[in-house]
């Protein structure tokens, strides 16, 4: 479904050099991302499980660790696997880029970063990556609540005015001050006839108490009186 | 509708009294009632002559809740065409809301009022236009209401939720979700307020369509939300799998 689009996209860092970090969070916050860092593999990997970003930029070397490692975690968890990554290094040898390629990583990138060609990738990457919409053999089911008014009453029903069209055969549990007085609220009613249309978006629908009892029915009656 | 005789009435209660009465009452509106004092003989009457509507009581001389236990069990056996009501002098919240809960379609409290039972009645077997009552006016001041109802999920994307149900929820409308599955797709405990985006009919099964964006600044929810597609989502067979 169209969107907005107004949701960023979260990119998460994860190198042990503070300049990159800050050099990084710079470039890809003016970009309009939410930034995310961790600087070393066990940082990185709660980072990951908590925000689940988009993409995930990783320096080859993390002090004593290796990026790898990060890979090596992202691998192993399938929901995790799909979760593109970018190798980053100071390093660039042939046998590098090959290794991380192969152990998973999508790009390799090396330093010093260009922000240009960074940004560029980064976009074309995610474009690439989206994230899949979830569908289900069985719909799961929600509770809603909101808001209407009530126009008329007697002892069968109610006359329901809101911004929803209930159709078929709905259940509605219904609250409301004034049925509290009577002793009714919450009730428990089922329409009754197709909605009419008061104005655009506007519904009308008339629905029938169910398991009313008597003593309610009655003070509902009473009303006609006063 | 099918083969329902539309003005015969079968009920279950163990009081003859109380059947005889019941019998007059409906004969009055053109309905015949056709009792039965014992469940056996209910069954079996339900059986032979498919009543348009049956009337079950609750407190009968078998057992603390065996009224409810029956109830269910003819629910099962005849299931949902036949409206049943339940009839008994208990009439607590939680009775009424278990005995529909169970299958029964109404309640009805003894002892019974003539006038109430007919519109009841009348209310699932005849036509809407017929029905007796005036509606009387509420003051403007009284209107506000809050309506709850149950709506299904059709998808779940990490901009927002696609809702499908019976129910037409105009571009607008505020709704608050609350649920199981909600719990755990956003990782909070508080309802999930939101605003309709737009709405559309589904082209391929008639339903009602509807859809709403997450807030773009909750990034908790954002984030909950994104991990639970990615645990998830599963590949479609003839997708290639990323093992």
């Amino acid at each position: 479904m169209k969107h907005s689009g107004k949701t960023s996209k979260e990119i998460l860092v994860i190198d042990d050099d503070e300049d990159t970090q800050n050099f990084l969070k710079k470039i890809l916050e003016t970009a309009g991302f939410q930034y995310g860092q961790a600087d070393n593999v066990e940082n990185g990997v709660l980072a990951i499980q908590k925000q689940a970003p988009h993409l995930i930029l990783l320096d080859y070397k993390l002090g004593e660790e290796s990026g790898f490692e990060v890979i090596k975690f992202l691998k192993s968890h399938s929901a995790y696997s799909r979760i593109p990554v970018f190798m980053i290094s100071a390093t660039v040898s042939k046998k590098l880029v090959i290794s991380s390629i192969a152990a998973g990583a999508n790009e390799f990138i090396g330093k010093p970063l260009k922000p240009n060609t960074l940004l560029q990738r980064i976009k074309k990457i995610l474009k690439q990556h989206e994230l899949p919409i979830l569908k289900f053999k069985e719909n799961p089911k929600v509770s809603a609540r909101s808001i209407g008014e009530l126009i008329k009453i007697n002892e069968m029903g109610l006359i329901l005015q809101s911004s929803i069209k209930f159709t078929g055969k709905s259940s509605l549990f219904i609250k409301s001050d004034f049925l509290k007085v009577l002793g009714a609220s919450p009730c428990r009613t089922n329409t009754a006839a197709p909605a009419v249309v008061a104005n655009p978006g506007v519904y009308r629908n008339e629905v029938l108490f169910q398991g009313m009892d008597e003593k309610t029915a009655r003070n509902i009656r009473n009303i006609k009186t006063t | 509708m099918s083969e329902k005789t539309s003005n015969t009435i079968v009920n279950l209660d163990d009081d003859p009294d109380f059947n005889a009465i019941l019998k007059v009452v409906l004969k009055r509106e053109g309905y015949q009632l056709f009792s039965a004092t014992t469940p056996e003989k209910f069954a079996q009457l339900v059986k032979e002559l498919k009543p348009a509507l049956c009337l079950i009581d609750l407190n009968l001389d078998i057992g603390q809740g065996a009224g409810f236990t029956f109830l269910q069990a003819m629910r099962n056996k005849m299931g949902l065409e036949i409206p049943i009501f339940i009839v008994s002098r208990r009439s607590s919240r939680e009775d009424i809301s278990r005995a529909l809960e169970l299958g029964a379609n109404d309640f009805i409290t003894k002892p019974i009022d003539d006038t109430f039972v007919i519109q009841k009645v009348n209310q699932y077997l005849k036509n809407p236009e017929i029905r007796l009552l005036p509606y009387f006016k509420i003051s403007e001041k009284d209107w506000p209401c809050e309506v709850s109802f149950d709506l299904n999920i059709a998808e779940v994307s990490e901009f927002g939720i696609t809702l499908i149900g019976p129910q037409f929820l105009s571009k607008g409308t505020y709704l608050e979700l609350s649920g199981t599955f909600l719990k755990e797709l956003t990782g909070k405990d508080q309802a999930l307020k939101c605003t309709i985006h737009n709405s559309w009919i589904n082209e391929e099964n008639g339903r009602y369509m509807s859809f709403f964006e997450f807030d773009a600044n909750d990034n908790s929810l954002l984030s909950n939300v994104r991990s639970y597609i990615l645990a998830n989502y599963e590949e479609a067979p003839n997708e290639t799998k990323t093992e």
